[in-house]
């Protein structure tokens, strides 16, 4: 029996080298969302208020003109969005490099020969993905309150106050930690790592798209059912998805949502870590059923998406479900190919 | 201090404790003198130390070494069987010799016989 | 002390290890032989805790191994391809395992990196595998275990580099009572080191047993009798192997030397020759005995 003290002893030097052997990468990641992005949104916002100032002195006010619809509230979004895009990027990379000895036998033989116990071994991993994934976040919260200080008008034009910004930063975290705890799942249930990205991939962009295409989906008007419109629902499987719209949605249910999403998914992986066998490194999946959904998926959405083409206009249903029949077959098909290959 | 030969059958910890007491008998080993730890032996030799452990367990048994606890081996001053079964085996041999030598046994014949039975003998071991 | 008891383990489609039980002594260096596949890396993994058998239990000193840092903290599993982290120099593999084994020293370290001919700073993937095993040696001894477990580690070595390893073995094994388990197909080398040895086929332990008595209990015998007419009635001695070349009779008896000497010499032989066999030849022996192709095990 492990004291509670060994336990955390042996999570605390996984950890410390989880972070000695990546930094590098992080560092890189850092430096590019913490310093380069709020900076560039400084000069956006600069750019706005020389706009201004010469939009007042020419015209003598400044009704009518938002920053909404000013010409760099383009850059603005770009920049947020890349924020978002960056982080997720970066997510999915931390949990395959992190979790990635897994995937091979040789590094297999080492991790598993050590002394430290499974738990150890994932917590450890786990908490060090986590401080990559979080740091620069509080560090961009930390460079924007700065400029708020130096350049309080900011906020004024858009219509934010730090309040509401704060907590538009917090429900990011959130969605940071669901969407690492998402990908360590994955990591945790491939074989390789091309699993772990395609399996990844395949069930975050395709879960939304295939509800999406579900409410459009002619097939549905046939018996008379509706789908629920609201956004949000749509990335209700994929925290990757809803990071990138951090601005649509953050309802406080929402909150308790993802952080009951985040404990399930945490616990979820821990036990199929623990249980996970040495001897499926390498090989293709360490847990079948995930296979089965990821191909399930692929070929529901391909052949729904090909429905959708191949359907005229106006049409009514026969013709839909042929395609789709015909479509998801061509798609499955072609995902056992690639999946089994994994070029 | 003792050469291994580690193509030939012989297992080494025979070759050992053959080894020792040949040199025993040569008076390169005095009486009570200290036999090097197993330890640096195996490491010097680069042997399993349960080999020479071995050896000098069988060393012990013939009566040809005796060990102090914490202080080593060390070799047994008194005459043995053995050395002495050696000594009465040499002065045969210098008879069957002489013999050899009156009854004009050629000295190239007499040697022959000798490899034979000693390569014989070897193999025996 | 380690114990496998009845452990049985199998892969998707394999089963590599049948109910195999084995015991090995602490302080002893025990030769793990078979061909590949017959399950000798399967079970350097089960030991150190990288498995987990299906059926059966691992111990070592009592305890089991599995998800057991006190005792996997005492053992060093080296492979036969060894893992290093990318780009890493010996030095940062050697503060890798410092952080995990507390029983790393580094002035072992600096004392085996002038016995070995690798620089501390030096990469693996600059290193050819001959070298990458030597840097791997002596990490694994630099973390002065008291089991160590090696994978084929001594293929691949040169000469020079196996007799400096053997005397570091020696040095271990006699100082603190270390336990080594390799597994080779080579049996000429393990004949020289080892003082126990298993031979494993097909999932199971066909003997065990301590080197010099399996060497002993058998004797090849060549022997000639004057009258070459008759054939000769060997009875009352076990013979594994009977062949006549001409007027000489080659024989391999099981039992004890001395005895079939004496029996042997009782039937008034013209010519008799008695020789040790290798560990090579016991192997072969036994196993024809018991109707194995021997071509396909031993390499």
């Amino acid at each position: 029996m492990t004291s509670k003290k060994s336990c955390a002893k042996g999570t605390l030097k996984m950890f410390l080298w989880t972070l000695k052997k990546h930094y590098p990468i992080a560092l890189i990641a850092t430096a590019l969302m913490a310093i380069v992005l709020p900076v560039y949104f400084y000069m956006t916002i600069l750019k706005y208020d020389q706009l201004y100032q010469l939009q007042f002195k020419k015209y003598g006010s400044t009704v009518g003109s938002s920053f909404y619809n000013s010409q760099v509230f383009g850059s603005f979004i770009m920049g947020l969005i890349a924020v978002c895009v960056i982080s997720i990027v970066m997510i999915v990379i931390y949990s395959t490099i992190i979790y990635g000895y897994m995937h091979s036998k040789k590094s297999v033989d080492v991790f598993h020969s050590l002394p430290v116990t499974r738990t150890q071994l994932f917590l450890g991993k786990y908490f060090g993905g986590l401080f990559f994934v979080l740091v620069p976040t509080a560090l961009i919260f930390a460079v924007t309150y700065l400029i708020y200080r130096f350049f309080p008008n900011a906020l004024n034009y858009l219509d934010m106050t730090m309040h509401r910004v704060g907590l538009g930063f917090v429900f990011f975290l959130l969605l940071e930690i669901a969407a690492y705890t998402f990908c360590v799942f994955f990591a945790v249930n491939a074989g390789t790592k091309f699993d772990t990205i395609s399996t990844m991939l395949i069930i975050s962009l395709g879960f939304p798209l295939l509800t999406i295409l579900f409410n459009n989906f002619s097939f549905t008007n046939l018996f008379g059912y509706s789908y629920p419109t609201h956004i949000s629902d749509y990335f209700s499987v994929s925290p990757i998805l809803q990071a990138t719209m951090i601005m649509t949605d953050s309802r406080w249910p929402m909150h308790v949502y993802w952080a009951v999403f985040t404990l399930v998914f945490f616990f979820l992986s821990l036990f199929l870590y623990k249980k996970r066998k040495s001897e499926v490194a390498g090989r293709q999946y360490a847990y079948p059923y995930l296979k089965y959904i990821t191909k399930a998926i692929l070929s529901i959405v391909a052949g729904m998406i090909l429905g959708e083409i191949f359907t005229p206009v106006g049409q009514s249903g026969t013709m839909d479900i042929f395609c789709f029949i015909v479509g998801s077959a061509i798609a499955f098909s072609i995902a056992e190919i690639i999946l089994s290959t994994g070029f | 201090m003792i050469a291994l030969d580690f193509q030939s059958r012989v297992p080494i910890y025979e070759q050992l404790v053959n080894g020792i007491i040949r040199l025993r008998i040569l008076g390169v080993l005095t009486p009570d003198e200290q036999l090097p730890a197993v330890r640096s032996l195996a490491v010097t030799l680069a042997i399993n130390p349960n080999t020479v452990q071995k050896a000098y367990q069988l060393l012990e048994e013939q009566q040809i070494i005796y060990s102090l606890p914490g202080k080593g081996s060390f070799i047994k001053p008194l005459e043995n069987q053995k050395l002495l079964e050696m000594k009465e085996t040499s002065e045969r041999l210098k008879k069957a010799a002489v013999n050899a030598f009156e009854k004009g046994l050629p000295l190239g014949e007499s040697l022959q016989i000798i490899h034979e039975a000693y390569e014989r003998g070897m193999k025996y071991d | 002390m380690i114990e496998v008891k009845s452990v049985t383990k199998t892969f998707a489609d394999v089963t590599a290890l049948t109910e195999m039980s084995c015991s090995i002594k602490k302080g002893s260096v025990y030769g793990l032989v078979g061909t590949n596949g017959a399950g000798k890396s399967t079970l350097l993994r089960l030991l150190s805790g990288v498995y987990t058998p299906d059926r059966g239990e691992i111990t070592i000193d009592g305890e089991e191994v599995f998800e057991n840092p006190s005792v996997k903290s005492r053992l060093f599993f080296l492979a036969d391809v060894p893992y290093y982290i990318h780009q890493s120099t010996v030095m940062e593999m050697a503060k890798f395992y410092a952080r995990f084994y507390e029983s790393f020293r580094f002035e072992r370290l600096q004392y085996l990196s002038t016995v070995f001919p690798i620089g501390l700073n030096a990469k693996f993937s600059s290193m050819s595998k001959g070298m990458q095993r030597q840097a791997m040696l002596m990490l694994a001894l630099s973390c002065d275990p008291d089991y160590l477990l090696l994978d084929e580690a001594f293929d691949g070595l040169d000469p020079v580099i196996r007799t400096v390893v053997k005397k570091l073995l020696a040095e271990s094994i006699s100082e603190k009572n270390m336990t080594v388990i390799i597994a080779s197909h080579n049996l000429r080398e393990l004949e020289d080191l080892c003082d126990s040895v298993g031979l494993l086929h097909k999932g199971g332990i066909l003997f065990d047993s301590d080197l010099d008595t399996l060497k002993s209990s058998i004797v090849k015998v060549q022997i000639a009798f004057a009258d070459q007419s008759e054939t000769v009635d060997f009875g009352g001695i076990e013979l594994l192997k009977l062949t006549k070349q001409g007027s000489l009779y080659h024989l391999v008896v099981r039992g004890n030397r001395d005895e079939i000497i004496a029996g042997l010499q009782a039937m008034k032989p013209l010519f008799l020759e008695a020789i040790s066999p290798t560990l090579e030849e016991v192997f072969i022996y036994e196993l024809e005995v018991t109707g194995y192709d021997v071509e396909k095990i031993l390499c």
